[in-house]
Protein backbone atom coordinates (compact mmCIF):
# COMPACT_ATOMS: atom_id res chain seq x y z
CA UNK A 1 0.00 0.00 0.00
CA UNK A 2 1.12 3.61 -0.93
CA UNK A 3 2.19 5.35 2.22
CA UNK A 4 -0.73 8.18 1.02
CA UNK A 5 -3.02 5.79 0.53
CA UNK A 6 -2.27 4.06 4.23
CA UNK A 7 -2.32 7.53 6.31
CA UNK A 8 -5.30 8.15 5.18
CA UNK A 9 -6.88 4.78 6.13
CA UNK A 10 -5.41 4.87 9.71
CA UNK A 11 -6.63 8.79 10.16
CA UNK A 12 -10.31 7.17 9.02
CA UNK A 13 -9.81 4.16 11.49
CA UNK A 14 -8.62 6.48 14.20
CA UNK A 15 -11.42 8.59 13.89
CA UNK A 16 -13.79 5.58 13.36
CA UNK A 17 -12.06 4.38 16.96
CA UNK A 18 -12.18 7.50 18.74
CA UNK A 19 -16.11 7.71 17.80
CA UNK A 20 -16.43 4.77 19.25
CA UNK A 21 -14.89 5.50 22.17
CA UNK A 22 -12.43 2.58 21.70
CA UNK A 23 -9.34 5.36 21.59
CA UNK A 24 -9.03 8.66 23.48
CA UNK A 25 -9.82 11.81 21.27
CA UNK A 26 -6.36 12.58 22.64
CA UNK A 27 -4.01 10.01 21.19
CA UNK A 28 -5.17 10.75 18.04
CA UNK A 29 -2.41 13.19 17.15
CA UNK A 30 0.43 10.35 18.97
CA UNK A 31 -0.72 7.69 17.05
CA UNK A 32 -0.48 9.79 14.06
CA UNK A 33 3.40 11.04 14.70
CA UNK A 34 4.30 7.32 15.05
CA UNK A 35 3.75 6.52 11.92
CA UNK A 36 7.46 6.07 10.10
CA UNK A 37 7.98 9.29 8.21
CA UNK A 38 7.67 9.20 4.52
CA UNK A 39 11.16 7.98 2.65
CA UNK A 40 10.97 8.53 -0.93
CA UNK A 41 14.37 8.29 -1.55
CA UNK A 42 16.21 10.31 -3.36
CA UNK A 43 16.27 8.10 -7.04
CA UNK A 44 20.10 7.89 -7.19
CA UNK A 45 19.77 3.83 -8.36
CA UNK A 46 17.75 5.12 -11.28
CA UNK A 47 20.01 7.52 -12.39
CA UNK A 48 23.23 4.98 -11.84
CA UNK A 49 21.29 2.42 -14.32
CA UNK A 50 20.35 5.02 -16.80
CA UNK A 51 23.94 6.14 -16.11
CA UNK A 52 25.28 2.44 -16.89
CA UNK A 53 23.13 2.50 -19.69
CA UNK A 54 24.78 5.99 -21.40
CA UNK A 55 28.08 4.20 -20.09
CA UNK A 56 27.65 1.20 -22.24
CA UNK A 57 26.31 3.20 -25.49
CA UNK A 58 29.11 5.66 -25.30
CA UNK A 59 31.77 2.75 -25.45
CA UNK A 60 29.74 1.10 -28.82
CA UNK A 61 29.59 4.20 -30.46
CA UNK A 62 33.40 5.73 -29.49
CA UNK A 63 34.38 1.95 -31.43
CA UNK A 64 31.69 2.40 -34.26
CA UNK A 65 32.81 6.33 -34.51
CA UNK A 66 36.31 4.90 -34.75
CA UNK A 67 35.47 1.82 -37.04
CA UNK A 68 38.18 2.96 -40.13
CA UNK A 69 40.70 3.96 -37.88
CA UNK A 70 41.16 1.15 -36.11
CA UNK A 71 42.46 -2.31 -36.82
CA UNK A 72 40.41 -5.35 -36.02
CA UNK A 73 42.62 -6.51 -33.00
CA UNK A 74 42.31 -3.12 -30.88
CA UNK A 75 38.47 -3.71 -31.43
CA UNK A 76 38.98 -6.62 -29.96
CA UNK A 77 41.11 -5.59 -27.21
CA UNK A 78 38.88 -2.33 -26.73
CA UNK A 79 35.70 -4.49 -25.90
CA UNK A 80 36.79 -7.48 -24.06
CA UNK A 81 39.10 -4.50 -21.74
CA UNK A 82 35.48 -2.75 -20.78
CA UNK A 83 33.46 -5.67 -20.51
CA UNK A 84 36.07 -7.42 -17.70
CA UNK A 85 37.02 -3.67 -16.71
CA UNK A 86 32.97 -3.59 -15.48
CA UNK A 87 32.38 -7.49 -14.55
CA UNK A 88 35.62 -7.27 -12.41
CA UNK A 89 34.92 -4.08 -10.71
CA UNK A 90 31.05 -5.17 -10.32
CA UNK A 91 32.00 -8.47 -8.68
CA UNK A 92 34.78 -6.92 -6.22
CA UNK A 93 32.04 -3.86 -5.24
CA UNK A 94 28.72 -6.02 -4.82
CA UNK A 95 29.44 -7.15 -1.03
CA UNK A 96 30.28 -3.25 -0.10
CA UNK A 97 28.05 -0.98 -2.56
CA UNK A 98 25.41 -2.98 -4.20
CA UNK A 99 24.05 -0.19 -6.44
CA UNK A 100 26.60 0.32 -8.07
CA UNK A 101 27.61 -3.40 -8.35
CA UNK A 102 24.34 -3.99 -10.05
CA UNK A 103 24.59 -0.95 -12.18
CA UNK A 104 27.86 -2.28 -13.89
CA UNK A 105 27.29 -5.83 -14.11
CA UNK A 106 23.81 -4.24 -16.20
CA UNK A 107 27.08 -2.13 -17.99
CA UNK A 108 28.52 -5.47 -18.42
CA UNK A 109 26.15 -7.16 -19.78
CA UNK A 110 25.25 -4.35 -22.33
CA UNK A 111 29.27 -3.92 -23.16
CA UNK A 112 29.07 -7.77 -23.88
CA UNK A 113 25.97 -7.72 -26.28
CA UNK A 114 27.60 -4.43 -28.51
CA UNK A 115 31.11 -6.64 -28.26
CA UNK A 116 29.48 -9.81 -30.09
CA UNK A 117 27.56 -7.82 -32.43
CA UNK A 118 30.90 -5.59 -33.22
CA UNK A 119 33.40 -8.35 -33.28
CA UNK A 120 31.58 -10.41 -35.88
CA UNK A 121 30.85 -7.52 -38.16
CA UNK A 122 35.19 -6.84 -37.69
CA UNK A 123 35.83 -10.34 -38.34
CA UNK A 124 33.14 -10.90 -41.29
CA UNK A 125 31.11 -12.97 -39.18
CA UNK A 126 28.03 -14.04 -41.37
CA UNK A 127 25.31 -14.96 -39.81
CA UNK A 128 21.36 -14.20 -38.01
CA UNK A 129 21.49 -11.04 -35.86
CA UNK A 130 19.06 -12.91 -33.80
CA UNK A 131 22.08 -15.14 -32.79
CA UNK A 132 23.62 -11.74 -31.34
CA UNK A 133 20.55 -11.13 -29.65
CA UNK A 134 19.74 -14.85 -27.69
CA UNK A 135 23.90 -15.05 -26.96
CA UNK A 136 23.68 -11.57 -25.18
CA UNK A 137 20.19 -12.84 -23.31
CA UNK A 138 21.90 -15.58 -21.94
CA UNK A 139 25.05 -13.77 -21.18
CA UNK A 140 22.92 -11.40 -19.40
CA UNK A 141 21.47 -13.75 -17.19
CA UNK A 142 24.59 -15.43 -16.64
CA UNK A 143 26.33 -11.90 -15.39
CA UNK A 144 22.41 -11.14 -13.54
CA UNK A 145 22.65 -14.65 -11.76
CA UNK A 146 26.29 -14.93 -10.89
CA UNK A 147 26.89 -11.21 -9.61
CA UNK A 148 23.04 -11.40 -7.75
CA UNK A 149 22.02 -8.26 -10.19
CA UNK A 150 18.63 -7.74 -11.21
CA UNK A 151 19.48 -4.90 -13.62
CA UNK A 152 21.41 -7.79 -15.52
CA UNK A 153 19.06 -9.93 -15.58
CA UNK A 154 16.29 -7.31 -16.79
CA UNK A 155 18.60 -7.01 -19.71
CA UNK A 156 18.62 -10.83 -20.55
CA UNK A 157 14.80 -10.31 -20.47
CA UNK A 158 14.50 -7.38 -22.72
CA UNK A 159 17.30 -9.07 -25.17
CA UNK A 160 14.93 -12.44 -25.10
CA UNK A 161 11.89 -10.17 -26.25
CA UNK A 162 13.94 -8.40 -29.23
CA UNK A 163 14.73 -12.33 -30.23
CA UNK A 164 11.01 -13.31 -30.36
CA UNK A 165 10.08 -10.06 -32.07
CA UNK A 166 12.83 -11.16 -34.58
CA UNK A 167 12.03 -15.14 -34.77
CA UNK A 168 10.49 -14.84 -37.88
CA UNK A 169 9.19 -18.22 -37.76
CA UNK A 170 11.65 -19.86 -35.40
CA UNK A 171 8.98 -20.70 -33.54
CA UNK A 172 6.79 -22.41 -36.05
CA UNK A 173 8.30 -25.52 -33.96
CA UNK A 174 9.73 -24.47 -31.04
CA UNK A 175 10.85 -27.58 -29.69
CA UNK A 176 13.29 -27.91 -32.73
CA UNK A 177 14.80 -24.96 -32.13
CA UNK A 178 17.95 -24.39 -29.82
CA UNK A 179 17.14 -20.94 -29.11
CA UNK A 180 14.13 -21.69 -27.86
CA UNK A 181 15.77 -23.93 -25.54
CA UNK A 182 18.32 -21.23 -24.44
CA UNK A 183 15.23 -19.03 -23.78
CA UNK A 184 13.92 -21.27 -21.32
CA UNK A 185 17.21 -21.13 -19.53
CA UNK A 186 17.29 -17.41 -19.32
CA UNK A 187 13.30 -17.77 -18.18
CA UNK A 188 15.01 -20.35 -15.32
CA UNK A 189 17.98 -17.87 -14.77
CA UNK A 190 15.03 -14.59 -14.59
CA UNK A 191 13.17 -16.48 -11.69
CA UNK A 192 16.60 -17.52 -9.68
CA UNK A 193 17.74 -14.00 -9.74
CA UNK A 194 14.29 -12.86 -8.88
CA UNK A 195 13.93 -15.04 -5.82
CA UNK A 196 17.45 -14.37 -4.90
CA UNK A 197 17.07 -10.70 -4.74
CA UNK A 198 13.58 -10.49 -4.38
CA UNK A 199 13.46 -8.50 -7.10
CA UNK A 200 9.47 -7.03 -8.00
CA UNK A 201 10.26 -5.91 -11.45
CA UNK A 202 12.34 -9.27 -12.32
CA UNK A 203 8.85 -11.28 -11.14
CA UNK A 204 6.90 -9.74 -13.22
CA UNK A 205 9.45 -10.21 -16.20
CA UNK A 206 9.82 -14.29 -14.48
CA UNK A 207 5.81 -14.26 -14.92
CA UNK A 208 5.33 -12.98 -18.00
CA UNK A 209 8.27 -15.27 -19.45
CA UNK A 210 7.10 -18.52 -17.60
CA UNK A 211 3.28 -18.00 -19.09
CA UNK A 212 4.53 -17.12 -22.73
CA UNK A 213 7.02 -19.93 -22.80
CA UNK A 214 4.20 -22.64 -21.38
CA UNK A 215 1.68 -21.43 -23.83
CA UNK A 216 4.22 -23.10 -26.57
CA UNK A 217 5.54 -26.15 -24.61
CA UNK A 218 1.56 -26.69 -23.89
CA UNK A 219 0.92 -26.42 -27.70
CA UNK A 220 4.09 -28.18 -28.84
CA UNK A 221 2.89 -31.23 -26.27
CA UNK A 222 -0.67 -31.26 -27.75
CA UNK A 223 0.51 -30.67 -31.52
CA UNK A 224 2.67 -33.74 -31.29
CA UNK A 225 0.00 -35.65 -29.55
CA UNK A 226 -3.05 -34.55 -32.87
CA UNK A 227 -0.78 -34.87 -35.44
CA UNK A 228 2.09 -36.79 -34.29
CA UNK A 229 4.24 -34.12 -35.61
CA UNK A 230 6.28 -30.56 -33.74
CA UNK A 231 5.96 -27.99 -36.91
CA UNK A 232 2.66 -26.06 -35.87
CA UNK A 233 2.01 -24.78 -38.93
CA UNK A 234 1.05 -26.46 -42.22
CA UNK A 235 -1.62 -28.35 -40.80
CA UNK A 236 -4.86 -26.56 -40.60
CA UNK A 237 -6.41 -27.83 -43.86
CA UNK A 238 -10.27 -28.18 -44.38
CA UNK A 239 -9.99 -31.78 -44.47
CA UNK A 240 -8.09 -31.64 -41.43
CA UNK A 241 -10.96 -30.13 -38.88
CA UNK A 242 -11.88 -32.94 -36.17
CA UNK A 243 -8.01 -33.25 -35.34
CA UNK A 244 -7.13 -29.27 -35.10
CA UNK A 245 -10.34 -29.18 -32.83
CA UNK A 246 -8.65 -31.57 -30.40
CA UNK A 247 -5.74 -30.04 -30.72
CA UNK A 248 -6.87 -26.42 -30.22
CA UNK A 249 -9.14 -27.31 -27.25
CA UNK A 250 -6.73 -29.54 -25.67
CA UNK A 251 -3.78 -27.05 -25.99
CA UNK A 252 -6.34 -24.00 -24.88
CA UNK A 253 -7.74 -26.31 -21.48
CA UNK A 254 -4.13 -27.22 -20.50
CA UNK A 255 -2.74 -23.47 -20.64
CA UNK A 256 -6.55 -22.28 -18.99
CA UNK A 257 -5.86 -24.86 -15.99
CA UNK A 258 -2.34 -24.04 -15.62
CA UNK A 259 -3.29 -20.16 -15.42
CA UNK A 260 -6.14 -21.21 -12.76
CA UNK A 261 -4.05 -23.66 -10.81
CA UNK A 262 -1.03 -20.91 -11.00
CA UNK A 263 -3.74 -17.94 -10.13
CA UNK A 264 -5.20 -20.14 -6.74
CA UNK A 265 -1.02 -20.77 -6.03
CA UNK A 266 -0.47 -17.17 -6.28
CA UNK A 267 -3.80 -16.21 -4.38
CA UNK A 268 -2.77 -18.62 -1.31
CA UNK A 269 0.57 -17.06 -1.40
CA UNK A 270 -0.53 -13.87 -0.81
CA UNK A 271 -2.88 -15.09 1.99
CA UNK A 272 0.22 -16.38 3.96
CA UNK A 273 1.47 -12.95 2.96
CA UNK A 274 4.52 -14.64 1.44
CA UNK A 275 5.87 -12.52 -1.65
CA UNK A 276 4.72 -12.60 -5.20
CA UNK A 277 1.41 -13.80 -4.80
CA UNK A 278 -0.65 -11.21 -5.82
CA UNK A 279 1.72 -10.46 -8.98
CA UNK A 280 1.02 -14.09 -9.82
CA UNK A 281 -2.70 -13.91 -9.41
CA UNK A 282 -2.94 -11.02 -11.40
CA UNK A 283 -0.78 -12.24 -14.53
CA UNK A 284 -2.66 -15.41 -14.25
CA UNK A 285 -6.29 -14.52 -13.94
CA UNK A 286 -5.95 -12.24 -16.97
CA UNK A 287 -3.90 -15.72 -18.63
CA UNK A 288 -7.28 -17.86 -17.51
CA UNK A 289 -9.80 -15.49 -19.04
CA UNK A 290 -7.66 -15.45 -22.12
CA UNK A 291 -8.09 -19.34 -22.45
CA UNK A 292 -11.36 -18.96 -21.63
CA UNK A 293 -11.85 -16.84 -24.57
CA UNK A 294 -9.70 -18.88 -26.90
CA UNK A 295 -11.97 -22.22 -26.49
CA UNK A 296 -13.86 -20.35 -29.18
CA UNK A 297 -11.29 -20.95 -31.94
CA UNK A 298 -11.73 -24.36 -32.57
CA UNK A 299 -15.42 -24.30 -32.50
CA UNK A 300 -17.10 -24.76 -35.84
CA UNK A 301 -20.25 -23.24 -34.89
CA UNK A 302 -20.97 -20.34 -32.51
CA UNK A 303 -21.45 -22.17 -29.38
CA UNK A 304 -23.86 -20.64 -27.09
CA UNK A 305 -22.05 -22.34 -24.02
CA UNK A 306 -19.28 -21.28 -25.09
CA UNK A 307 -20.12 -17.50 -24.13
CA UNK A 308 -22.82 -18.30 -21.45
CA UNK A 309 -18.89 -20.43 -19.81
CA UNK A 310 -17.47 -17.02 -20.86
CA UNK A 311 -19.92 -14.77 -19.53
CA UNK A 312 -19.85 -16.32 -16.26
CA UNK A 313 -15.83 -16.97 -15.73
CA UNK A 314 -15.84 -12.85 -16.57
CA UNK A 315 -18.47 -11.91 -13.63
CA UNK A 316 -16.85 -14.22 -11.15
CA UNK A 317 -13.28 -13.22 -11.81
CA UNK A 318 -14.83 -9.45 -11.49
CA UNK A 319 -16.80 -10.27 -8.66
CA UNK A 320 -13.53 -12.47 -6.61
CA UNK A 321 -11.46 -9.17 -7.32
CA UNK A 322 -13.31 -7.06 -6.01
CA UNK A 323 -14.49 -9.19 -2.76
CA UNK A 324 -10.98 -9.78 -2.30
CA UNK A 325 -9.63 -5.86 -3.61
CA UNK A 326 -7.75 -7.00 -6.52
CA UNK A 327 -7.85 -4.29 -8.70
CA UNK A 328 -5.72 -5.90 -11.58
CA UNK A 329 -7.70 -9.20 -11.19
CA UNK A 330 -11.33 -7.42 -11.42
CA UNK A 331 -9.75 -5.19 -14.05
CA UNK A 332 -8.92 -8.50 -16.18
CA UNK A 333 -13.30 -9.47 -15.40
CA UNK A 334 -13.84 -6.17 -16.61
CA UNK A 335 -12.19 -6.29 -19.78
CA UNK A 336 -13.41 -9.83 -20.34
CA UNK A 337 -17.19 -8.98 -19.51
CA UNK A 338 -16.68 -6.22 -22.24
CA UNK A 339 -15.38 -8.33 -24.55
CA UNK A 340 -17.81 -11.41 -24.04
CA UNK A 341 -21.05 -8.78 -24.30
CA UNK A 342 -19.01 -6.90 -28.06
CA UNK A 343 -18.85 -10.76 -28.90
CA UNK A 344 -21.76 -11.89 -28.40
CA UNK A 345 -23.68 -8.88 -30.17
CA UNK A 346 -21.25 -9.89 -33.22
CA UNK A 347 -22.12 -13.25 -33.15
CA UNK A 348 -26.04 -12.98 -32.99
CA UNK A 349 -26.36 -9.84 -35.49
CA UNK A 350 -29.84 -8.76 -35.79
CA UNK A 351 -31.02 -11.85 -33.65
CA UNK A 352 -31.63 -9.33 -30.85
CA UNK A 353 -34.32 -11.77 -28.81
CA UNK A 354 -31.65 -14.00 -28.09
CA UNK A 355 -29.14 -11.42 -27.28
CA UNK A 356 -32.11 -10.54 -24.19
CA UNK A 357 -32.53 -13.86 -23.47
CA UNK A 358 -29.27 -14.55 -22.70
CA UNK A 359 -28.62 -10.70 -20.70
CA UNK A 360 -31.65 -12.10 -18.77
CA UNK A 361 -30.51 -15.01 -17.76
CA UNK A 362 -26.79 -13.85 -16.51
CA UNK A 363 -28.41 -10.65 -15.17
CA UNK A 364 -30.70 -13.05 -12.93
CA UNK A 365 -27.84 -15.60 -11.99
CA UNK A 366 -25.57 -12.64 -11.13
CA UNK A 367 -28.54 -11.68 -9.00
CA UNK A 368 -29.29 -14.97 -7.51
CA UNK A 369 -25.53 -14.58 -6.79
CA UNK A 370 -25.24 -11.35 -4.75
CA UNK A 371 -28.98 -12.59 -3.03
CA UNK A 372 -26.60 -15.83 -1.54
CA UNK A 373 -23.83 -13.92 -0.77
CA UNK A 374 -25.90 -11.46 1.33
CA UNK A 375 -27.52 -14.35 3.19
CA UNK A 376 -24.87 -16.01 3.46
CA UNK A 377 -23.42 -12.82 5.21
CA UNK A 378 -26.10 -11.96 7.48
CA UNK A 379 -26.40 -15.81 8.79
CA UNK A 380 -22.79 -15.44 9.81
CA UNK A 381 -23.71 -12.02 11.58
CA UNK A 382 -26.31 -13.12 13.37
CA UNK A 383 -24.02 -16.99 14.15
CA UNK A 384 -21.62 -14.70 15.47
CA UNK B 1 31.73 -24.25 -1.93
CA UNK B 2 29.49 -21.82 -0.75
CA UNK B 3 32.35 -19.15 -1.21
CA UNK B 4 32.66 -19.72 -4.61
CA UNK B 5 29.03 -19.14 -5.33
CA UNK B 6 29.89 -15.44 -4.23
CA UNK B 7 29.69 -12.81 -6.64
CA UNK B 8 33.07 -11.77 -6.56
CA UNK B 9 34.22 -15.07 -7.52
CA UNK B 10 31.24 -16.62 -9.56
CA UNK B 11 30.86 -13.46 -11.19
CA UNK B 12 34.54 -13.19 -12.37
CA UNK B 13 34.57 -16.36 -13.73
CA UNK B 14 31.64 -16.34 -15.52
CA UNK B 15 33.37 -12.77 -17.10
CA UNK B 16 36.51 -14.49 -17.82
CA UNK B 17 34.44 -17.50 -19.07
CA UNK B 18 32.42 -14.65 -21.35
CA UNK B 19 35.79 -13.08 -22.57
CA UNK B 20 37.46 -16.42 -23.30
CA UNK B 21 34.64 -17.46 -25.51
CA UNK B 22 34.38 -14.39 -27.63
CA UNK B 23 38.28 -14.79 -28.40
CA UNK B 24 37.51 -18.48 -28.95
CA UNK B 25 34.70 -17.30 -31.42
CA UNK B 26 37.38 -15.64 -33.35
CA UNK B 27 40.23 -18.18 -32.95
CA UNK B 28 38.05 -20.55 -34.47
CA UNK B 29 36.77 -18.44 -37.25
CA UNK B 30 40.08 -17.50 -38.26
CA UNK B 31 41.22 -20.78 -38.23
CA UNK B 32 38.54 -21.94 -40.55
CA UNK B 33 39.54 -19.10 -42.77
CA UNK B 34 43.01 -20.39 -43.36
CA UNK B 35 42.51 -24.06 -43.51
CA UNK B 36 39.93 -24.67 -46.60
CA UNK B 37 40.29 -24.38 -49.95
CA UNK B 38 40.07 -20.82 -51.00
CA UNK B 39 38.52 -19.49 -54.36
CA UNK B 40 37.48 -16.42 -55.67
CA UNK B 41 34.14 -15.78 -57.19
CA UNK B 42 32.39 -13.12 -59.14
CA UNK B 43 30.14 -10.98 -56.74
CA UNK B 44 26.49 -9.60 -57.44
CA UNK B 45 25.27 -6.90 -55.13
CA UNK B 46 22.01 -6.35 -54.01
CA UNK B 47 19.91 -3.52 -51.60
CA UNK B 48 22.99 -2.43 -49.97
CA UNK B 49 21.90 -1.06 -46.58
CA UNK B 50 20.19 -1.76 -43.61
CA UNK B 51 20.88 0.67 -40.56
CA UNK B 52 21.04 -1.42 -37.49
CA UNK B 53 23.89 -3.35 -38.81
CA UNK B 54 26.37 -0.18 -39.71
CA UNK B 55 28.30 -0.14 -42.61
CA UNK B 56 28.62 -2.89 -45.28
CA UNK B 57 27.77 -4.06 -48.63
CA UNK B 58 24.89 -6.44 -49.74
CA UNK B 59 26.13 -8.90 -51.90
CA UNK B 60 25.97 -12.48 -52.98
CA UNK B 61 28.28 -14.98 -54.80
CA UNK B 62 27.09 -14.97 -58.34
CA UNK B 63 26.89 -18.70 -59.24
CA UNK B 64 24.22 -18.97 -61.75
CA UNK B 65 22.83 -22.94 -62.26
CA UNK B 66 20.36 -24.08 -64.88
CA UNK B 67 18.17 -27.38 -64.79
CA UNK B 68 16.06 -28.74 -66.41
CA UNK B 69 12.49 -30.01 -65.79
CA UNK B 70 13.88 -33.43 -65.41
CA UNK B 71 16.94 -32.58 -63.86
CA UNK B 72 15.23 -30.85 -60.86
CA UNK B 73 12.21 -33.67 -60.66
CA UNK B 74 15.55 -36.16 -60.04
CA UNK B 75 16.39 -33.77 -57.29
CA UNK B 76 13.09 -33.68 -55.59
CA UNK B 77 10.73 -36.40 -57.02
CA UNK B 78 7.55 -35.54 -59.45
CA UNK B 79 5.37 -32.30 -58.60
CA UNK B 80 1.66 -33.37 -57.20
CA UNK B 81 -0.01 -32.43 -60.43
CA UNK B 82 -2.16 -29.11 -60.43
CA UNK B 83 -0.53 -27.50 -57.91
CA UNK B 84 2.08 -24.80 -57.74
CA UNK B 85 5.79 -25.77 -57.13
CA UNK B 86 8.39 -24.61 -54.71
CA UNK B 87 11.83 -26.11 -55.65
CA UNK B 88 13.33 -25.67 -51.82
CA UNK B 89 16.74 -28.25 -50.57
CA UNK B 90 19.70 -28.32 -49.22
CA UNK B 91 22.01 -29.47 -51.90
CA UNK B 92 25.68 -30.31 -52.84
CA UNK B 93 27.19 -28.12 -55.88
CA UNK B 94 30.49 -29.36 -57.69
CA UNK B 95 31.85 -26.03 -58.83
CA UNK B 96 34.92 -27.04 -61.60
CA UNK B 97 37.20 -23.85 -62.43
CA UNK B 98 37.65 -22.74 -66.55
CA UNK B 99 39.05 -20.04 -68.11
CA UNK B 100 36.04 -17.79 -66.84
CA UNK B 101 36.46 -18.80 -63.15
CA UNK B 102 34.77 -21.20 -61.04
CA UNK B 103 31.19 -22.13 -62.40
CA UNK B 104 28.64 -24.78 -61.13
CA UNK B 105 28.82 -27.87 -62.89
CA UNK B 106 26.38 -30.29 -61.23
CA UNK B 107 23.59 -30.36 -58.53
CA UNK B 108 23.60 -33.14 -56.06
CA UNK B 109 20.94 -34.09 -53.26
CA UNK B 110 23.43 -36.65 -52.05
CA UNK B 111 27.45 -35.78 -50.95
CA UNK B 112 29.51 -37.29 -54.08
CA UNK B 113 32.80 -39.42 -53.17
CA UNK B 114 34.62 -37.24 -55.80
CA UNK B 115 38.50 -37.20 -55.59
CA UNK B 116 40.19 -34.34 -54.91
CA UNK B 117 41.17 -32.25 -57.48
CA UNK B 118 42.52 -28.48 -58.11
CA UNK B 119 40.17 -27.22 -60.22
CA UNK B 120 36.90 -28.99 -58.54
CA UNK B 121 35.35 -28.42 -55.12
CA UNK B 122 32.48 -29.29 -53.51
CA UNK B 123 29.92 -26.78 -52.06
CA UNK B 124 26.57 -27.12 -49.74
CA UNK B 125 24.53 -24.92 -50.35
CA UNK B 126 20.49 -24.00 -50.16
CA UNK B 127 19.00 -23.19 -53.72
CA UNK B 128 15.30 -22.14 -53.78
CA UNK B 129 13.02 -21.50 -56.95
CA UNK B 130 10.16 -19.42 -55.37
CA UNK B 131 7.04 -20.38 -56.38
CA UNK B 132 6.29 -21.24 -60.03
CA UNK B 133 3.21 -22.21 -62.06
CA UNK B 134 2.37 -26.20 -62.48
CA UNK B 135 2.06 -25.83 -65.71
CA UNK B 136 5.85 -24.01 -66.37
CA UNK B 137 8.28 -26.12 -67.54
CA UNK B 138 10.77 -24.19 -68.96
CA UNK B 139 14.54 -24.32 -67.00
CA UNK B 140 14.91 -22.58 -63.75
CA UNK B 141 18.19 -20.59 -62.88
CA UNK B 142 19.30 -20.87 -59.22
CA UNK B 143 21.35 -18.67 -57.53
CA UNK B 144 22.65 -21.19 -54.74
CA UNK B 145 22.41 -19.60 -50.85
CA UNK B 146 25.65 -20.25 -48.93
CA UNK B 147 24.64 -17.85 -46.12
CA UNK B 148 26.98 -15.18 -46.73
CA UNK B 149 25.42 -12.17 -48.02
CA UNK B 150 27.22 -9.02 -46.85
CA UNK B 151 30.78 -7.90 -46.33
CA UNK B 152 31.74 -5.42 -43.24
CA UNK B 153 33.66 -2.97 -44.46
CA UNK B 154 34.03 0.97 -43.64
CA UNK B 155 31.31 3.54 -45.32
CA UNK B 156 33.86 4.35 -47.93
CA UNK B 157 35.06 1.57 -48.70
CA UNK B 158 31.49 0.21 -49.00
CA UNK B 159 30.45 3.09 -50.94
CA UNK B 160 33.19 1.99 -53.38
CA UNK B 161 32.18 -1.45 -53.78
CA UNK B 162 28.78 -0.49 -54.27
CA UNK B 163 29.90 1.76 -57.23
CA UNK B 164 32.17 -0.97 -59.01
CA UNK B 165 28.91 -2.99 -58.43
CA UNK B 166 26.57 -0.13 -60.37
CA UNK B 167 28.77 0.67 -62.75
CA UNK B 168 28.93 -2.83 -64.21
CA UNK B 169 32.76 -4.06 -62.47
CA UNK B 170 33.91 -7.01 -61.68
CA UNK B 171 33.85 -6.89 -57.55
CA UNK B 172 35.09 -11.09 -56.21
CA UNK B 173 34.71 -12.44 -52.91
CA UNK B 174 37.58 -14.62 -51.89
CA UNK B 175 35.40 -17.85 -50.44
CA UNK B 176 37.17 -21.01 -47.56
CA UNK B 177 35.60 -23.76 -48.20
CA UNK B 178 36.08 -26.48 -45.45
CA UNK B 179 36.27 -30.27 -45.82
CA UNK B 180 32.53 -30.38 -45.25
CA UNK B 181 31.49 -28.00 -48.20
CA UNK B 182 30.90 -25.21 -45.72
CA UNK B 183 31.93 -21.53 -47.32
CA UNK B 184 33.40 -18.64 -45.22
CA UNK B 185 33.73 -15.35 -46.60
CA UNK B 186 37.41 -14.98 -46.08
CA UNK B 187 37.90 -11.30 -48.17
CA UNK B 188 36.97 -9.12 -50.90
CA UNK B 189 38.87 -8.24 -53.96
CA UNK B 190 37.93 -4.95 -56.03
CA UNK B 191 40.04 -4.98 -59.11
CA UNK B 192 43.79 -5.07 -57.56
CA UNK B 193 42.60 -4.59 -54.21
CA UNK B 194 42.39 -7.52 -52.18
CA UNK B 195 41.66 -7.67 -48.86
CA UNK B 196 41.43 -10.87 -46.36
CA UNK B 197 40.31 -10.91 -42.66
CA UNK B 198 43.05 -11.23 -40.46
CA UNK B 199 43.49 -11.29 -36.81
CA UNK B 200 44.81 -7.57 -36.84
Amino acid sequence: MRYSAYRKKVEQDLDLWIGNGWVPADNRDKILASLPARNPGDGRSWIVMVASILAGLAVIAFIADNWSAMPRGLKLIILLSAFLGSTLYAAFTQTTNRKLSNALSLLGSLIFAGSVALIGQAYNMQGEPKGVVIVSALAATVIGLTGRSPAAGFAGFVFSVIWIGMSDGELDAPWLSTDFWLLNCVAGGLAAIAWMQKSRALWHCTIIAGLGLSFLHIHEATHLLSYGALELSDHFTDNDEPRYRIYMSLATLMFGGLSGFLGWVGYKRDHAEQTGGLTLLGYTSWAALGSVAMLALPMEEIDFLHRLIWLAASIFVLWFGARERYGWVAAGGIVSLLSVISVIFVDLGLELSSAALLFAISALVSLAIVFWLKRRANTGEVQS
Amino acid sequence: MKKLLQPAYALSASALVLAVSLIVGVAVHISALNNGREITIDARGYDPRAVLLGHYVMLQPDLPIDLTLAEIEALTGAPEPNRPRRIQLEAWIVLERSDAGWQAASVLREQPNLESAENRVLLKAEIDSGWRRDRDTSPVTFQPDLGIDRFYTNQDEATRIEQQLRDGNTVQMILNVDEAGKASLKGISVGDDRSVVSWW
